[in-house]
């Protein structure tokens, strides 16, 4: 059933409350909330589509008309950014202090040494000697306003973005109703609720391994949950299977990582951050989590 | 990266997460609340009265709520003076010597006369100093025809343990003044009344001279009538909020509640009645208004659970308050929330009551005894007990409106007839049973 609210959204009647759900971002995005009205979900519906594409199309790198993509232009030049990007950045860069180096939001031209489809890989060593020389958030000069790359750096807010869509669509939605609801973008989740007496969501921990059987499940009423990790992305490197987290330090995956993390947190960016910290962590994943004293699933 | 005796990112973090998403452009603006509500109370051949709240609520940038509500209040009717049944007919004045008002024998003295309408106003900021920490600034002032008050307060609460843990501190002082009509009487003076000649009562005609004949003492009420009378009242709470699971919610708190100055009720009297010899045993033979100590320390602990059960809540309370005046009482309190259908529900409760009475509590003075240093016959001071049953039912109407109806009934009863009575006065019911019954509709719309 299609709703008039918004072109490629729909509102469906489920249970006790409604489904919204709309395609954004490369996922599949969901916003269950517990109104009276249809057009009350419909209201929120159209903020929450509007509110993600607008962050969709703004940190994008796959566009060309935005400012991510003037800022990795590679000019050499310093970009001035708005205050959310700003606000981004800023938060980008306490993350890469507070990991020692780890969440690096330049790490993304690495990639380009690596497949992971499942295939044996060989990889280029000078290649990512060389790709190397590109990554390192210490390498830009970040004011809080201006931000300046070395030449041949860019920046990859996708590690971030998912989350913090998931926040701001929540919170968006949160402040239109006024209603218990949870936003899921893809496994990328935050909830909101001011009720004590709402039943909590349940959301299922998939099995990385087995697509639809849960492992595991959180009742979220408020809070943030994110899972790091994709079982289908990994290479075969001399017979040992590497996922595809890669350690901006060494340009390599991350040995033993989980095949995947699951965190909960009070904000979805939140949760997201310690998922992909744990699985940069790789064998000590659980030790990191456990020091954090979040309640997470590791999945090995 | 050394994962021994690291410290968790976690703390950090969150204050980062917070300054990331707390302060999105679109979504601060705020969002308004308006509570109101109209309350009927009144208790059965005593006081009526009637009260209207509104209160404004508003979020502002930065995570700071507004809040202001104004109050007002219309009371009338009859209040127990303190004094006790006569058998035969007793007139009272006021202090300012207006509005005098007639017992009927055999009746515990109301004083009829009693009229005011209050009107207070509350305004609150709070703050949040980081993710974890609120500060609430609060300001107060109330006024009625006779008495002001006007004070302010602070507080401060934090989250800790992932907030399953809320503690919180406050503080607050407020000054008040009463000036009531004629002056604040003296302490255990006399008040000018008289037994009244009546048609049913050939045998009572007695005046009850005026003692007041002390010039000094006149012009002490001339200046204090000017100033009334000033009371200091200084409060500090401390409380702890624990999440038990996700079910179940305990809250503990202490408070420490200071007042000095003027603490008599200037409208309340004690009897002095004749003693046990007399041939008018407990007839009274004048009337004094009350006398209590100029300072009073209340300190109270309470507890109170909270269930949350797929939809239904159960919370159970208890508080126990003493002073040094001697008042102890405990409070227990227990609400049942029944969700009926989507966004309706319903509410009983039901509370019980029951104090024991301050030292200087005297249902009657004796004529000759020696005279206490305080003295009180306020029925607020006595020993009694009390039950409350209520209910009440809450629907949605329209989008962010929400409607409650409800109603309660409250029953006080004391020692009917305290050991301490004699002569007549054995006769009478010195503490009648009270009843009241209240009905309430409050009306809140977030928009």
């Amino acid at each position: 059933m299609n709703s008039k609210a918004a072109p490629e959204c729909s509102v469906r009647k489920g249970g006790s409350h409604w489904t919204i759900s709309f395609s954004a971002m490369a996922s599949p995005c969901e916003i269950l909330i517990r109104c009276r009205r249809r057009s009350e979900a419909e209201h929120v519906a159209s903020l929450a589509a509007a509110e993600t594409r607008r962050i969709e199309r703004k940190l994008s790198r796959y566009r060309d008309d935005n400012i991510i993509h003037a800022i990795n232009a590679g000019t050499g030049a310093a970009v001035e950014v708005d205050d959310e990007l700003a606000r981004l950045l800023t938060y980008a860069d306490q993350c890469y202090r507070l990991s020692g180096g780890l969440f690096d939001i330049t790490s993304g031209v690495l990639r380009r040494a690596w497949k992971f489809d499942g295939s044996t890989a060989s990889p280029d060593r000078d290649l990512i000697e060389s790709l190397l020389g590109r990554v390192g958030w210490e390498k830009v000069e970040w004011d809080g306003r201006r931000l300046r790359l070395q030449p041949g750096m860019e920046i990859d807010l996708g590690g971030l973005g998912k989350e913090y869509a998931a926040d701001r669509a929540a919170d968006l939605a949160f402040r239109a109703s006024g209603a218990p609801l949870m936003a899921n973008f893809g496994g990328d989740i935050r909830a909101l609720s001011a009720d004590p007496d709402s039943p909590p969501w349940v959301v299922g921990i998939e099995d990385p391994l087995r697509e639809g059987t849960a492992v595991g499940r959180i009742d979220l009423s408020n809070g943030g949950v994110a899972t790091s990790g994709d079982a289908r992305r990994f290479c075969l490197v001399e017979g040992v299977r590497l996922g595809h987290i890669l350690n901006p330090r060494t340009g390599w995956p991350v040995a033993d990582a989980p095949r995947s993390v699951t965190v909960l947190g009070d904000y979805c960016v939140e949760a997201g951050f310690l998922a992909t910290l744990a699985m940069l962590h790789g064998r000590a994943a659980e030790d990191f989590l456990a020091g954090e004293k979040v309640p997470y699933h590791c999945i090995r | 990266m050394q994962l021994t005796n690291r410290p968790p990112l976690r703390g950090a973090l969150s204050a980062l997460t917070a300054a990331l998403l707390g302060t999105g452009a679109a979504a601060s603006e705020g969002r308004n609340r308006v509570e109101s509500s109209i309350l009927l109370y009144s208790e059965v051949d005593r006081v009526q009265a009637a009260e209207a709240i509104i209160g404004l609520g508003r979020a502002l940038k930065g995570d700071r709520m507004l809040s202001a509500r104004l109050t007002l209040d219309g009371l009338t009717g009859a209040s127990p003076n303190g004094a006790t049944p006569s058998a035969r007919v007793q007139t009272f004045t006021r202090p300012s010597g207006e509005g005098g008002y007639s017992v009927k024998p055999g009746e515990i003295p109301l004083d009829d006369t009693f009229k005011d309408t209050r009107y207070s106003f509350d305004g609150s900021l709070a703050q949040p100093l980081d993710r974890l920490t609120t500060i609430v600034l609060g300001a107060h002032y109330s006024g009625e025809h006779d008495y002001t008050s006007l004070g302010a307060s602070v507080g401060l609460s934090r989250d800790l343990n992932r907030k399953n843990t809320t503690l919180s501190a406050s503080a607050a002082y407020s000054r008040d003044r009463v000036r009531p009509e004629g002056g604040p009487p003296d302490p255990l003076s006399s008040m000018s009344a008289r037994a009244d000649d009546d048609d049913d009562d050939d045998a009572g005609e007695r005046e009850l001279a005026a003692q007041d004949d002390d010039g000094d003492d006149d012009d002490d009420e001339d200046r204090e009538s000017d100033a009334g009378e000033g009371k200091n009242v200084y409060d500090v709470v401390f409380g702890l909020t624990q999440v038990l699971n996700r079910q179940t919610v305990l809250r503990l708190n202490y408070s420490y509640n200071h007042s000095s100055g003027y603490l008599n009720d200037p409208y309340k009297i004690v009897s002095v009645v004749q003693g046990p010899g007399g041939p008018d045993a407990g007839e009274p033979v004048d009337y004094l208004y009350e006398a209590r100590p100029d300072g009073r320390a209340k300190q109270a602990v309470f507890a109170q659970l909270r269930r949350y059960l797929s939809g239904h809540t159960i919370d159970l309370s208890y508080r126990y308050f003493w002073d040094d005046w001697g008042v102890t009482s405990q409070t227990v309190e227990l609400f049942y929330r029944l969700p009926v259908k989507a966004g309706h529900a319903l509410q009983p409760h039901v509370r019980w009551y029951r104090q024991t009475e301050a030292d200087f509590y005297r249902v009657f003075l004796v004529e000759a005894a020696p005279a206490p240093a305080h003295a009180s016959a306020d029925y607020r001071l006595a020993p009694f007990h009390a039950v409350t049953a209520g209910l009440q039912y809450l629907f949605p109407v329209g989008q962010g409106v929400q409607v409650s109806l409800g109603g309660e009934y409250y029953h006080q009863a004391g020692d009917i007839s305290p050991p301490r009575s004699m002569g007549v006065l054995s006769t009478y019911e010195l503490f009648p049973d009270m009843d009241a019954v209240m009905v309430r509709a409050g009306f809140d719309y977030e928009f």
